[in-house]
């Protein structure tokens, strides 16, 4: 009985064995299959921000609100003749040389009024809103039947162009509405700078 | 009669052992009975282990300004020296960098938009390079082509690699915006654009020790 349960115990510490032998085998053959340690290695780190610029011109109406899609023209009426006040601002952070701004007609909002009939005005000086007037001679720029129009005028970042759109007849529903594009050429060359 | 023999055979092992203890003691006593020499130097030998630090400086703003407001084309170039200051001459000077922020400015844009990242280019000067001018007072070499700031996450070997104890590397860092060309519709930003963005880039220079080498003197 005693012989038999140690032959058993001999057996199971064999078996044991083999499997610690195993072992130690594989994390040699790991180990040695390593790199090699790579010494002394001195380094130094540095982070740094780097930061791009935007361009952009937005459409602000006569609330202050700024408009970031196509800006449908909407008269109010004074008497027989529908204005429509708002700005051109600059919402980039660089300055403009000229952008343009496209004219989309709507054919199936423009009912009776003919798109020709719409005038796109420019004053350099202030609106007046309640004489319909501008302190200095208002400038033409396009027609609501123009398909676009150019705007080659320096803008500062924040500043803006005083705009106003008008017809002849009260109508509400003209169904012309104005779109800015600002392409990369509107912006400052790159440049190198050294420091 | 058998419980007899079996007494006799268990006091066999403890008689075997303390005659072999009783040896070993008498042939140990002989042993601390003989005559020893001694030599050993008078001065201790000093060894001292051989240091590797690589500082990094700027050289005008070098890495210690920020970099605003660049348009596509822009180039900026900044400047910073890179010295062993340890002990030990240094081999495999490497870069790479690790960066967040605005994906478009990291790696190029996959089709079908078309942005370009931010790259850079590493060159080196003889002499410190004077960083107001841009300018180099001896030879340049161009340690990293302009590689896409996304694509040195890996260290990259610079083109020389060695750097001597107390040795100095000069280097110009061109941070580029390449030319591209983006439209802004009604103040909206367009899709994947390089516009407003920023990006934290965290430059990383390592330099590893000389082989070490067997000398006989």
């Amino acid at each position: 009985m005693r012989g038999r349960a140690h032959r058993s115990l001999s057996l199971i510490n064999g078996v044991i064995m083999k499997k610690i032998v195993l072992v130690f085998a594989a994390l040699t053959v790991f180990t040695s299959a390593l790199p090699a340690s790579a010494g002394v290695t001195g380094r130094s780190a540095r982070t740094q921000t780097t930061a791009t610029a935007s361009w952009g011109v937005s459409v602000v109406n006569q609330l202050g609100t700024v408009i970031n899609q196509d800006y449908l023209i909407s008269f109010s009426s004074t008497g027989n003749t529908g204005y429509d006040y708002f700005t051109l601002r600059n919402t980039g952070n660089l300055a403009t040389t000229s952008f343009e701004v496209l004219v989309l007609q709507d054919v199936l909002k423009n009912k009776n009024l003919k798109p020709g009939d719409v005038i796109l005005e420019r004053c350099d000086g202030t609106w007046n809103t309640t004489t319909n007037t501008c302190s200095v001679t208002p400038v033409q720029v396009a027609t609501g039947a123009s398909t676009s129009f150019a705007v080659n005028i320096s803008l500062g970042v924040n500043s803006e162009i005083k705009m106003r759109a008008q017809t002849p007849n009260n109508n509400r529903s003209i169904g012309i509405s104005l779109r800015v594009q600002v392409p990369r050429s509107s912006v400052r060359s790159g440049q190198v700078s050294n420091s | 009669m058998i419980e007899v023999k079996n007494r006799k055979r268990s006091w066999r092992p403890l008689a075997g052992a303390a005659i072999v203890i009783s040896v070993a003691a008498i042939a140990g006593q002989s042993v601390l009975a003989s005559l020893n020499a001694t030599a050993s130097n008078t001065t201790a030998q000093n060894i001292n282990a051989g240091t590797l630090k690589l500082d990094l400086a700027n050289n005008g703003n070098g890495f210690g300004t920020s970099i605003a407001n660049l348009v596509p084309g822009d180039v900026v170039n900044r400047y910073v020296t890179l010295t062993n200051s340890g002990s030990l001459n240094g081999i495999g000077l490497t870069l790479k960098t690790a960066q967040t922020g605005t994906p478009s400015l990291i790696s190029d844009g996959v089709s079908p938009s078309t942005t370009k990242a931010l790259k850079l280019t590493v060159t080196s000067c003889s002499v410190a390079w004077d960083p107001t001018a841009g300018t180099c007072g001896g030879s340049t070499n161009v340690e990293l082509a302009s590689t896409v700031i996304g694509s040195l996450t890996s260290a990259t070997a610079l083109n020389t690699s060695t750097l001597n104890s107390s040795a100095s590397r000069y280097l110009q860092m061109k941070i580029e915006l390449p030319d591209q060309n983006e439209t802004t519709i009604n103040g909206t930003l367009p899709a994947s654009t390089v516009q407003g963005g920023a990006v934290n880039v965290t430059y990383t220079f390592d330099l590893a020790q000389r082989l070490a080498t067997t000398t006989n003197s």
